[in-house]
């Protein structure tokens, strides 16, 4: 027990010693093949068919008549559908460089040095990035407004100047915000290669005679590499693939990018075959790049991942320790403090642009959100609730999917664990195109249900699930089992009396992160939800186009405070590691 | 005469029957059929998007008041995106909506033409001012919402001389970078402007307000809130929100171009298939009530019924240049216009 509580405190990813198959023979194919089967079965519905019919509407003719390539001619000899691409790429590109810029510092800073007040940098890291990109979008539109932003007006009053120095709605606006929700993913890839990189191999250098400088050039660089590289697709994808902020941001610049292009292709006059092909370059690049990642994790080759963790010497940076803090509450104060200040100070705001002041003063916004709106009290249950659902049903597909593939309890059962894991490419948008073309229709017509939102999120945060459940199984070893199988108990027995045990609290925490995953989701509530069954997400925009920004905040800072609490929980339950799973 | 006893009574029957007074209780006992199976239904799903959030509430809330236990679920859009949901949801054969209420006419012309939406006439629908009624001869939606697309200014940055009087001035190069408007794919008033805007000067005009750089939000009321805020000095609004924010101490007002403010008449409708028909029904029958219009009136929107006042501040209908685009030319033009403006502007 107590090596498994280390695992899953710390190592549980990486410690996985290569496992042997499961060597119990191999009884009742019945019950085998019908897991399998039944498996089989709900990862097509989540992945397989909404998929096929993405593709199937992308070779359709928008009169419904036959088959055309129609549609990817025009996507592709279009100058204006070309346009997103290329800003979608720019901007991608620019998050990628400007994370690996924030977050490198600040992981090197936590793991191995003496700066002061770590836990506290740690908790600013996981707080942005439990934070809806969008909810910081508008806040930094309230901030950063090129006329209005208080930013902006703090700088013309000081300097007298005509007219503000930041306008965020604009692409380097949007890649900066982008930036500040996504350097979490880096920082969590970083700090985990450092943890796991001892200080012997520098050490080593040291002593043959290289100097700090050299050290770092020659060991600690070329070992932390394919972690930083790592950091840099994850975040180049999740910004290509993000709606929320370029909802906010990019539409009042007059600029798209390929999600919001996706979007406006569904308004109207809608082209839904088009947006279909359209959706394809953007696969390729996920897909591609995803592929990439894998690789360059993949290579074993540095046996600094030994798992043992080996000494960390701690590097004394004297009178300069408060500098790399200095830089790290910098960062939490871009994205963290200042954004729900901005969001706290609208929300409580009779008009948000007005100024601070007690006549400005009033909670009635929260009573407005909490009784009087129409949709936002059963929008918030809706969240609480489809998450929760979603989250169980993820977490239980997951650990299944897991057991058959761990535990090789069916040939090519491999092929479950890539299917799971396949949503993981999907932009969010896209898998939402896919459910509404599939469920929209008979004979599974779920569309206008919470069924379509439910299961959206599961296959929308499957890998996650996927990877927790995988992690939390490789932690346990099978020889547990094998002990219960000889000593009499059935595949299922063991499952229940041994194998669950050991893993609940990691089964627990994947369950948590799913439903904080799918609490702040927006690219697919937006096209799924229908008049009975809007949730935050949706209910935020709604505000955000009419202007309504107190409201709004004030509906952001329930969001926020729901998302945090979850987020606690889940570090009692699970401890340190608890996001970290969410590699 | 005992013999004449029986003929007198049925001619008396006769009389009753066809007397007025008769066939008003005919009429209120279908009435109160409609009324105890619209309370079976229990509820009406209203997509709205002629409003804001605030006055479509409170116009739900009437409605609850008036007819207790009839629940009114307020479903508050823009006109573009509530018009690709119904059609959504049409095609997936899961109707949730019974009362269709958009900002463009076109919409309805569309629907009426595919048999989505159905003829009723609502109780006191001769009651509304005589230019609101009969605006469809089949009957298949009524005018529900008037307002206009106006200009507005922020009045602490903008004097009254300066703000542009007419659309042609927002061309003006002092203007440029300082103008916020809407989007016509989503909202029906901006689409309207667009196509009145474009009648009189030709798409060259939007041309040259891309030069401009106008903020483009999305609803026709979000560039109140930039106006309101500073973030942008002049926008094209409509009048109700603008005198409704006003009204709330926002430093802004309205100015009425002297090139024609357009005139945007909002119908509602029932679904064919909607699920509450009878509920949906009652809720037409509201639209021409007293008490809506007097909703209305508070809200900064102009009453339908003449004996409401016309909310303070707000100029009537009847005064000043004011165009007023057919609906066929919305339904036929401004699907293009709106694939125009995207070229034009980028977004």
């Amino acid at each position: 027990m107590v090596s498994l509580a280390v695992d899953l405190e710390g190592r549980a990813t990486v410690t996985a010693a290569r496992r042997r198959p499961g060597t119990v023979a191999r009884r009742r194919h019945g019950t085998r093949a019908l897991a399998f089967i039944a498996v089989a079965a709900a990862l097509f519905v989540l992945v397989g068919y909404p998929m096929a019919w993405l593709a199937l509407k992308s070779l359709q003719s928008p009169s419904g008549a036959g088959l055309t390539v129609q549609n990817f001619v025009t996507v592709f000899t279009t100058l204006r559908y070309l346009t997103p691409v290329r800003n979608s790429l720019a901007v991608a590109t620019a998050v990628g460089f400007i994370d690996l810029a924030i977050a490198v510092p600040m992981a090197w800073a936590v793991v191995r040095t003496d700066m002061p007040a770590k836990a506290l940098v740690r908790g600013c890291v996981i707080g942005a990035f439990v934070t809806p990109g969008f909810l910081g979008a508008i806040a930094w539109a309230l901030l950063a407004g090129p006329n209005a932003g208080w930013l902006n007006k703090l700088w013309m009053f000081v300097t007298g100047a005509g007219s503000g120095l930041f306008n965020i709605y604009s692409l380097p606006g949007i890649v900066f915000v982008i930036s500040l929700y996504t350097f979490p993913f880096v920082f969590l890839l970083t700090t985990t290669a450092l943890e796991l990189m001892s200080s012997e191999m520098e050490d080593a250098a040291a002593i043959l005679g290289a100097s700090r400088w050299r050290t770092m050039r020659m060991v600690t660089i070329p070992l932390v590499l394919p972690a930083l590289l790592a950091g840099f697709i994850i975040a180049f994808l999740e910004a290509i693939a993000d709606l929320g902020a370029p909802l906010v941001l990019a539409v009042p610049a007059r600029v798209q990018v390929i999600t919001t292009q996706l979007f406006q292709f569904y308004e109207f006059p809608s082209q839904v075959e088009v947006a279909a092909a359209y959706s394809l370059p953007l696969l390729l690049i996920t897909g591609a790049l995803l592929y990439l990642q894998r690789r360059l994790l993949a290579r074993k080759g540095y046996s600094t991942f030994s798992g043992k963790g080996g000494a960390q010497r701690v590097i004394r940076l004297g009178h300069w320790r408060y500098v790399p803090l200095a830089w790290c509450l910098a960062v939490a104060t871009l994205s963290l403090f200042l954004p729900s200040l901005t969001l706290l100070s609208a929300a409580t705001a009779k008009g948000w642009a007005r100024g601070w002041g007690w006549e400005n003063f009033t909670l009635g916004n929260f009573r407005f959100i909490l009784v009087e709106h129409p949709a936002a009290p059963s929008a918030i249950t809706h969240s609480f609730v489809f998450s929760a659902a979603a989250a169980f049903a993820a977490i239980w597909l997951a650990f299944l999917t897991a057991y058959i593939v761990n535990r090789r309890l069916v040939r090519g059962g491999w092929v479950l664990g890539y299917a799971a894991m396949m949503p993981f490419v999907i932009p969010g948008i896209v898998l939402a195109m896919g459910f509404l073309a599939a469920y929209t229709r008979h004979p599974l017509a779920l569309y206008g249900t919470a069924w379509i939102l439910i299961l959206a999120y599961t296959s929308r945060f499957l890998p996650l699930a996927y990877t927790t459940s995988d992690s939390a199984l490789k932690s346990i070893d099978a020889d547990l089992e094998d002990a219960a199988r000889i000593a009499g108990a059935g595949r299922f027995a063991t499952l229940r009396e041994v194998t669950l045990p050991l893993i609940k609290r990691g089964i627990l925490g994947g369950w948590l992160l799913v439903m904080i995953a799918a609490m702040r989701e927006l690219s697919t509530a937006i096209f799924l939800f229908s008049a009975n069954t809007k949730v935050m997400s949706t209910v935020l925009i709604d505000f955000s186009e009419a202007g309504e920004f107190e409201r709004l905040s004030a509906l952001g800072i329930i969001m926020l405070a729901l998302t945090l609490a979850l987020t606690l929980v889940g570090h009692r339950v699970v401890g340190r590691r608890f996001i970290a799973c969410a590699e | 005469m005992p013999w004449l006893r029986l003929p007198l009574l049925l001619l008396f029957c006769l009389g009753l029957i066809v007397s007025p007074s008769g066939l008003r209780a005919a009429a209120s006992s279908d009435e109160a059929a409609k009324l105890a199976a619209a309370k079976k239904e229990g509820k009406v799903v209203w997509y709205v998007s002629p409003f804001d959030v605030d006055t479509a509430e409170q116009v739900g809330k009437a409605f609850e008041v008036k007819y207790p236990g009839i629940v009114v679920d307020v479903v508050r859009m823009t006109a573009g995106m509530m018009y690709q949901r119904v059609m959504q949801e049409i095609q997936a054969g899961v109707i949730a909506d019974d009362v269709f209420s958009s900002a463009e006419e076109g919409h309805h012309l569309t629907l009426k033409d595919k048999k989505l939406i159905r003829s009723y006439v609502p109780v006191e629908a001769d009651k509304v001012a005589p230019s609101f009624q009969h605006i469809d001869a089949d009957n298949t939606y009524q005018v529900t919402c008037v307002g206009r697309v106006v200009l507005m200014r922020n009045t602490q940055k903008v004097p009254p001389g300066d703000a542009p009087t007419s659309w042609k001035d927002l061309l003006d190069p002092k203007w440029k970078d300082k103008i916020a408007i809407g989007h016509p794919a989503f909202s029906g008033y901006v689409a309207t402007w667009v196509l009145a805007a474009t009648h009189l000067y030709g798409w060259d005009y939007f041309e040259k307000m891309a030069g401009q750089n106008p903020l483009v939000g999305r609803a026709i009321d979000d560039a109140i809130t930039e106006v309101a805020a500073g973030e942008r000095l002049v926008a094209v609004v409509r009048d109700a929100t603008t005198l409704k924010s006003k009204n709330r101490g926002n430093p802004i007002d309205i100015v009425y171009p002297q090139d024609g403010s357009v005139f945007i008449a909002a119908p509602s409708a029932i679904l064919t298939e909607a699920p509450h028909p009878h509920a949906a029904e009652l809720l037409m029958d509201f639209f021409m009530s007293e008490e809506y219009s007097q909703v209305l009136a508070r809200n900064g929107f102009s009453p339908l019924r003449p004996e409401v006042a016309l909310p303070e501040g707000l100029r009537p209908l009847s005064e000043g240049p004011l165009i007023r685009p057919e609906a066929a030319e919305l339904k036929l033009e401004i699907p293009n216009l709106i694939e125009k403006f995207r070229a034009t502007f980028g977004v």
